[in-house]
């Protein structure tokens, strides 16, 4: 029986998470270090961490709580069985996962919708995404938000509408940019700069990555 | 495309958002350039942190959840440790029951089990399917050009020799599909060229392609305003040029090829 490790909650601060600074905590970088070994305990400590956050993310994509558990349970899937080889990616485990949440979580959409990329996939995205907003009003979860949700709600919230609504259209959306450009009738080169000022702006307000529990990010590989 | 125009693109990358020649692109540049790839590990490590951005929702049962990471985990791939002791019975004692009892259990498990793997692996499956379908929409996109009412094709080849490319143009969609093979490749900082000749008129641009690994070329071009514009068009040539063409050819064509309608 695998223990449950319960782990305080992710803040503000300078630099990764303290107790993971002052080696109470394994950083995730340690801990897939012990999956590529085989250590299934690790792999429960990764998900308590990070299995709420790639739950939200999956469930924003695909607007139903069993694809969204379909997409974490793969997700995590391809983390254990990937994880030598994640050892020596140049990114953090974080980063990682939430790329392979929405990759997975936007072709199950395409499949879901057998629609091609283009015009009508954006109308669709239109009702999908009204649809979310109606169905998140009922299970939105009252009290104990993370200090570093609004941290990033905040960074979000501070961009120009422009740029704000092309990074979440892409994001959230999974719209590409010539996807973005017709639906925000906008030059391509217009959006391509509305995306670049707008990450480089979040860039500046989310990096480095205060509170979590990534070791400083150095060039590996 | 220069360096200073692709970095400007690194966000857009690392958000999923560039798709076909766009994303090419950048990932054939991507591998020389140190300060491209750092702009995109700090932009990707951005998108990881955005998914805090999303409404607070949780699993209707996140324990049932990690559970079955869990128990999926075990079968995607069976861990190296070996496997403990099994405990003997006593000398004399019945081990039926026991044994039926244990029966019942890995009958119970096994399905579970079944059950939890099929669901991974249906998730896998469908993800590979998407990438899949997302391919034939892009090829059926070619198809559909090829097939279009208002196509001419021009077949190119040395004089007196067997074709080694065929243009067709898709008057209705108004591009240029360009198919090549058994073309040699070219020098570095060489492309191949299009021509598109009116007699009596000094040749036209109709764009510039690559071949691939295998020495084979399939691209989708827009057809120049000047080409559209010019009326009817008698030949075709391909020469050999400095990389992002020339605006009249520099050599003799290597091929040539007269158009004719599709039946």
């Amino acid at each position: 029986m695998l223990r449950r490790h319960a782990l305080p909650a992710a803040t503000v601060g300078d630099g990764p998470h303290p107790d993971c600074s002052r080696g109470r905590l394994p950083s995730d970088t340690a801990l897939v270090a012990r999956m590529a070994r085989g250590d299934e305990a690790a792999l429960g400590v990764l998900y308590d961490r990070h299995g709420g956050v790639a739950y939200r993310l999956a469930f924003a994509l695909t607007h139903t709580s069993e694809g969204a558990e379909d997409v974490v349970s793969a997700v995590f899937a391809q983390l254990w069985r990937e994880s030598r080889e994640l050892r020596t990616a140049r990114q953090s485990v974080l980063a990682w996962m939430m790329a392979r949440v929405r990759r997975i979580a936007l072709a199950r959409r395409g499949v879901a919708d057998g629609s091609p990329r283009g015009g009508v996939r954006i109308a669709q995205d239109r009702a999908a995404r009204s649809r979310q907003a109606a169905g998140m009003k009922s299970r939105q979860v009252t009290g104990g938000t993370k200090p570093i949700e609004p941290l990033v709600r905040k960074a979000l919230a501070e961009l120009p509408e422009a740029q704000r609504v092309a990074v979440e259209r892409a994001y959230f959306g999974g719209l590409t940019r010539r996807e973005l450009a017709i639906e925000q009738e906008e030059p391509v080169t217009q959006v391509t700069e509305h995306l670049g000022s707008a990450m480089h702006y979040l860039r500046r307000a989310l990096l480095p990555r205060a509170g979590t529990f990534e070791e400083p990010v150095t060039r590996r590989g | 495309m220069t360096h200073e125009q692709l970095i400007e693109s690194a966000a857009a990358y690392a958000l999923g958002t560039l798709d076909g020649d766009d994303r090419a692109a950048f990932e054939a540049h991507l591998p020389d350039c140190e300060e491209c790839q750092t702009e995109v590990e700090a932009f990707r490590e951005v998108t990881g942190l955005l998914a805090h951005g999303t409404p607070a929702v949780r699993p209707a049962n996140s324990g049932a959840l990690r559970d079955r990471i869990l128990r999926d985990a075990r079968d995607v791939r069976p861990l190296s440790s070996a496997p403990s002791k099994a405990v003997r019975p006593a000398k004399g004692a019945s081990i039926m029951p026991w044994l039926a009892a244990a029966a019942c259990l890995t009958i119970a498990a096994v399905s579970g089990l079944s059950y939890s793997r099929e669901r991974a692996q249906l998730a896998l499956a469908e993800h590979d399917l998407a990438a899949t379908r997302a391919d034939l929409a892009g090829r059926d996109s070619t198809i559909a050009a090829f097939l279009g009412p208002e196509v001419h094709v021009v077949s190119l080849s040395e004089p007196k020799g067997k074709p080694s490319a065929r243009v067709f143009w898709n008057h209705t969609r108004n591009v240029f599909i360009v198919t090549a093979f058994n073309l040699p490749p070219v020098p570095a900082g060489k492309t191949y060229q299009l021509w598109a000749i009116r007699n009596g008129k000094p040749p036209l641009s109709m764009g510039t392609f690559a071949l691939n690994a295998s020495g084979r070329a399939t691209a989708i071009v827009p057809v120049p305003q000047n080409i559209t514009d010019g009326g009817f068009i008698d030949d075709c040539a391909l020469t050999v040029e400095p990389a992002g063409g020339s605006a009249q050819p520099t050599e003799t064509p290597r091929l040539m090829g007269a158009w004719r309608h599709v039946d």
